[in-house]
């Protein structure tokens, strides 16, 4: 129908525009939320305006009370958040997604059977069960090829002649006879644990205290695996259909419960102090998990009174890193990298500390000694007065203010790029006060190079 | 006397610093100022370093790093550096931010450095005391800027902290930040021409960095006077230059 004539029908009528990329985020982040049944979730991609998810949820059922159970949850849940769902189990996600589909009892769950009266049930579906183009499917009902049972009982190499090999296939995966792999929106880690709450948490310190809890269970977990994690994510699922986040790291792989719970109650309270952590109608399920984890051998206390000393100062400067990162934001204490790069800028990295590889990164030696202490972001532009063609700068104004060169030092010529070579001079002022200048562009190459200062204390 | 003036007599003498265990030293390797400052900076204290001038203040960084190099040789530990970006980038628009080939120049190897931004001047003081606190450090350096001056309850507690766990603590002021009242002492500092190195070019080369150092105040009472110091890249040493080397600053060229 015409938008003109449904407004001739109903007046009234509510519009609004198809917003597609939208929906695909909207079913994304549904997909994150129901990660709490499952960690395989994945949207079905592939057909327009169909909005389903796809869970395997193999080993999870039994979590929930049962397949059956389980998908009544399911049903439950959506619709709390104004959702109308249908949801259905079968051995392959085609015949669950034909089911979930077209089956009328989907509405409150429905847990089919394996094998022939999986293949009975899927046989008095649509066609349109099969998850095909609609060219196909218009092609199939003309022929009187109305349910999938009727198209079954065709031969399949008449099928896939007539209406190609996707139609075979499809109506194997919908028959339960092919296995399809889906794509989790999320990584699967394989170290978590999750708490399910019986009452939403709504406040900070409840937050916290499962947070310890969680911490506690997952250290145990690690232990069992001779493993310390480097880095701890807690979700938070939101009885709303929203989960947060919040990632705790550290310099070194740990699986001490009372330092993670530091971390993690930083955490929470910087979040709090920032953004606001919105806790919404409440939080009913928290999940940990390790995503970066180390193995992590048993230690031999050192009897060594030297070596105790040494190790017990390590052990103080990483958990003060720690501390400082959980409350400052993980970008904020960070080492220094060297990177093998000749432009200066970029021959620096800063690295947070809980993604720092343990090595000794160390400049070449030549190179750092004519480097500057201070390092400008961006070089700042200076009128200079240099011999020509090209000799260190004599004077030079910067910032309103002229400075006369006393002693320098260079060039030290940097090759970026035909008209961006640099020539690098340190240089000290009559004061005694040192610069790190560059020339912009060779003497033969350009007319009126340009001068800029880079660094101070060289 | 009555019991409960006892046992706040006590209380107090917990919190005095009287009768204390003598606090060591770091030498800096200057002997007269070593010998002003009663033994080198101080372990378990905060040494105040601020610029003579506004144009001064890399400078004075520069002489923190070449201070810091030595705790580094000397000590085991990392160096924490807790930057104040309170105003945007901190020191970063106007002088630039830490650079590390410059560092490691000077001694200072990157990777034993934690550098921290604090984002206000709440959480650059939390930082510092927390880092003060820390035990097994090599050294602490705090970079202010100009509105990151403590109050007195502040600076004392930081003081305290750094008592209890023998760090030593740098705070380079920017030249406008309030004065650090508990400091061990206060220095000065001022750039100050090098000895220039012949290099038979039209302009000579630069020598070993040098600075005028004045001490303004020392807890352990030596009176204001000045220094002139140098360090020198190859040895990682700070030193007072011979006089007799300290001549004119006209290079001595070669007669061919």
């Amino acid at each position: 129908m015409m938008l003109a004539g449904a407004k001739a029908l109903v007046p009234d009528v509510c519009v609004a525009d198809s917003d597609p990329v939208g929906e695909g985020e909207d079913l994304t982040a549904l997909a994150r939320w129901a990660m709490r049944w499952s960690p395989y979730c994945a949207p079905v991609k592939g057909l327009e305006g169909t909005h389903a998810l796809f869970l395997d949820i193999t080993g999870c059922a039994h979590l929930f009370g049962g397949e059956a159970a389980m998908l009544a949850d399911m049903v439950i849940k959506m619709r709390a958040l104004g959702l109308t769902a249908r949801a259905a189990c079968a051995a392959t996600p085609g015949a669950a997604f034909a089911l979930a589909r077209f089956a009328p009892e989907a509405r409150h769950g429905l847990s089919a059977p394996d094998g022939a009266a999986l293949r009975a049930l899927v046989g008095a579906l649509p066609v349109e069960a099969l998850r095909l183009p609609n060219g196909t499917t218009t092609g199939l009902r003309a022929l009187g090829l109305k349910t999938i049972g009727q198209v079954a009982t065709q031969s399949s190499a008449a099928l896939a002649r007539r209406f190609g090999i996707d139609l075979v296939r499809a109506l194997d995966r919908a028959r339960g006879l092919e296995e399809e792999a889906i794509d989790p929106v999320a990584e699967i880690i394989p170290r978590r644990i999750r708490l399910r709450l019986a009452e939403p948490l709504m406040t900070r310190h409840g937050l916290e205290l499962a947070g310890a809890k969680a911490a506690g269970e997952i250290c145990t977990l690690l232990d069992s695996y001779n493993e310390g994690a480097r880095r701890l994510v807690l979700n938070l699922y939101r009885v709303d259909g929203v989960v947060l986040q919040l990632v705790g790291g550290s310099g070194r792989a740990h699986r001490d419960a009372v330092l993670w719970t530091k971390v993690l109650c930083e955490r929470i309270e910087a979040e709090a102090n920032g953004a606001g952590l919105d806790l919404g109608f409440g939080v009913d399920l928290v999940e940990i998990c390790a995503p970066v984890v180390e193995v992590l051998e048993g230690q031999v206390m050192d009897l060594d009174p030297v070596a105790a000393a040494a190790l017990a100062s390590a052990d103080a400067l990483h958990r003060l890193a720690d501390r400082l990162s959980a409350r400052l934001g993980a970008g904020r204490v960070t080492r220094m990298e060297a990177v093998a790069h000749w432009v200066p800028e970029q021959a620096v990295r800063p690295v947070a500390v809980a993604d720092r590889r343990p090595q000794v990164s160390r400049f070449p030696e030549a190179l750092a000694a004519r480097r500057p202490a201070l390092l400008l972001e961006r070089a700042e532009p200076i009128d200079a007065i240099a011999e020509v063609p090209d000799g260190p700068p004599r004077l030079f104004r910067w910032r309103a203010l002229a400075f006369k060169v006393a002693c320098a030092e260079g060039p030290e010529r940097i090759a970026c790029g035909e008209t961006h070579d640099r020539d690098y001079y340190r240089i000290e002022t009559i004061e005694g006060r040192r610069f790190w200048l560059y020339r912009q562009g060779l003497p033969g190459k350009v007319d009126h190079p340009k001068w800029y200062v880079h660094g101070s204390a060289a | 006397m009555r019991p409960d003036l006892t046992t706040l007599r006590t209380q107090i003498r917990a919190i005095e610093t009287e009768g204390r265990p003598a606090l060591s030293c770091l030498p800096t390797g200057a002997d007269k100022l070593d010998a002003a400052l009663g033994g080198g900076l101080a372990l378990g204290g905060v040494t105040e370093v601020v610029p003579a001038a506004f144009m001064d203040e890399p400078a004075s960084l520069h002489f923190a790093f070449a201070c810091m190099a030595k705790a580094l040789q000397q000590r085991s530990g990392d160096l924490v550096v807790i930057e104040d970006t309170s105003r945007g980038q901190g020191w970063g628009p106007a002088w630039g931010q830490l650079y590390g080939p410059g560092l490691q120049k000077l001694g200072v190897c990157p990777s034993r450095i934690l550098l921290v931004r604090a984002p206000d001047v709440k959480g650059f003081h939390a930082c510092l005391e927390d880092a003060a606190r820390t035990f097994g450090l090599a050294g602490v350096l705090a970079v202010s800027g100009p509105k990151a001056g403590f109050s007195l309850a502040g600076a004392r507690r930081v003081q305290l902290a750094a008592e209890q766990a023998h760090s030593l603590v740098l705070a380079v002021q920017g030249l406008r930040t309030s004065a650090f009242a508990p400091a061990r002492a206060r220095l000065v500092l001022a750039s100050r021409p090098c000895r220039p190195v012949a290099l038979g070019t039209a302009l000579p080369g630069l020598g070993p960095p040098a600075w005028r150092l004045h001490l303004e105040r020392a807890r352990s009472g030596a009176r204001p006077q000045s220094f002139d110091l140098e360090y020198d890249d190859a040895t990682h040493c700070l030193y007072q230059p011979a006089t007799l080397a300290n001549r004119s600053p006209q290079p001595h060229r070669l007669s061919a």
